[in-house]
């Protein structure tokens, strides 16, 4: 890979940097491609400006898929393709993408992870480092590889870099993530959290406390900080109610 | 490590959840195993990292999916429940609620803060159509490090005047009767129960489809 290919790389890490309401990752967008334009062969000064300042417009995605549009548009201006189609590619790509992205790392990778670690230090209290290791390896394992090859992917394939997604059957992936995820989490309620109650009055409201948060979270009453609020409101009362 | 330093730490920490890499070393439980070993108590460190981890990560607003307050609420718990090496579970509880109400203020703040990085887009223009287009990596660095130093002075405000909250709470005579892992038990599933909703995909679902 060349070495202004290799820069875009590294710059992409700062995609997120100089977030504005107006155009998003525009800046992070622009600092990344910059080292490509910079270094495109057979195009002026004036060629080149506009160039800076088309990627400098709106562009909104996940950080961690940013780096396959990276790649698609770096492909696409090294074959000298007009303006117009890049915009539109880089526009029709980062929707989706955005949503794969969050799905994919926010609502079901980093959770899943996190209740992994939380067995870990379940099972090895005494290691405490552990639970922060795996955490942090696996995440970063994980979105350092798909940032590598799906940059690698944008370039090499261009518009078929699309296929290579379709071809990976997310789908069916995030379904067993997300199932894996509700078991552990389910599993570990059930072993570790309800059967340590000290007495019969905690057991049940451990429960009653179950019941009453899956009804108030899944019908949407109130978000989780609210909740935590309610939480601790039930906890100072009980600890005045019990004898 | 004095909390001038904390409040360095915590400023480096917080541009990676929000503007450098996402590695996620501002996720909870590593923040906290890292301060568990600065400030020798990994285990009070740990367990608070833990209970927060599945608190803020499914705590998701709005379009953010990754909190900005989240190093900051972490820094705050973990610091005062250090500090005060306490078994005084309400003062925990009220050094969560302080936390997380810092950290909305906190957020607050952030959100307004980014309306002004349209100003360094702007300039990035202006340079481009004046040939200074070397100059622009430098305006994104620029706002970073002004993130970094707001939020290295917010922490550092927090954890001054409310290390005096805390200290006063600390001597309010509360008689415990709750043991702390029927405390902890509960916060942990709070948590818990909120990821469930996450993989259940009442969120994002559209692409579950």
């Amino acid at each position: 890979m060349e070495v202004s290919l290799i820069k875009v790389l590294l710059h992409s890490f700062f995609i997120q940097s100089g977030w504005s309401y107006e155009r998003r990752q525009a800046l992070g967008f622009f600092y990344s491609m910059y080292p490509m334009i910079e270094n495109l062969p057979g195009r002026d000064r004036e060629e080149k400006k506009k160039l800076m300042l088309r990627h400098l417009q709106y562009f909104n995605t996940n950080p961690y898929v940013a780096n396959l549009i990276l790649g698609v548009v770096c492909g696409l201006e090294r074959e000298n393709i007009s303006g117009e189609v890049i915009n539109s590619v880089k526009e029709q790509l980062s929707g989706p993408l955005a949503i794969i992205g969050d799905n994919l790392f926010f609502y079901t990778l980093l959770p899943l992870l996190s209740v992994v670690s939380l067995y870990i230090y379940t099972f090895y209290p005494e290691n405490f480092l552990l639970p922060a290791i795996f955490l942090l390896c696996s995440y970063n394992v994980i979105h350092l590889l798909l940032r590598i090859v799906g940059f690698y992917y944008g370039i090499r394939y261009s518009f078929n870099a699309v296929r290579f997604l379709q071809g990976v059957r997310l789908h069916n992936i995030l379904f067993f993530l997300k199932v894996a995820g509700l078991v552990l989490v389910i599993v570990f309620i059930i072993t570790n959290i309800l059967p340590s109650s000290p007495n019969m009055l905690f057991f049940v409201f451990k429960i009653l406390y179950c019941g009453i948060m899956l009804s108030l979270q899944f019908f949407n009453f109130s978000t989780t900080e609210e909740l935590f609020y309610l939480t601790v409101l039930a906890l100072f009362v009980l600890n005045f109610a019990i004898p | 490590m004095d909390i001038f330093w904390l409040s360095i730490l915590g400023g480096v920490v917080s541009l990676d959840t929000s503007y450098i890499l996402q590695a996620g070393f501002s996720q909870p439980i590593i923040l906290s195993t890292l301060l568990g070993l600065i400030y020798n108590a990994p285990h009070i460190a740990i367990k608070v990292g833990i209970i927060l981890q599945f608190m803020l990560l499914n705590k998701a607003v709005g379009e953010m999916v990754l909190l900005p307050e989240m190093p900051v609420v972490t820094i705050l718990s973990v610091f005062w429940c250090i500090k005060y090496e306490t078994t005084n579970l309400f003062l925990c509880l009220a050094v969560f609620v302080i936390s997380l109400l810092l950290g909305k203020i906190y957020r607050h703040i952030v959100l307004e803060l980014r309306k002004f990085n349209k100003l360094f887009v702007y300039l990035a223009e202006k340079l481009i159509l004046s040939d200074k287009a070397h100059l622009t990596p430098f305006l994104l660095h620029f706002s970073n490090i002004i993130f970094f130093i707001f939020t290295a002075l917010f922490l550092l405000v927090c954890l001054y005047f409310g290390d005096f909250i805390v200290k006063g709470m600390n001597k309010l005579p509360i008689p415990i009767k709750l043991g702390e892992e029927f405390v902890c038990d509960i916060l942990l599933l709070l948590g818990l129960i909120a990821s469930l909703r996450m993989f259940a995909g009442i969120k994002g679902k559209m692409i579950i489809k």
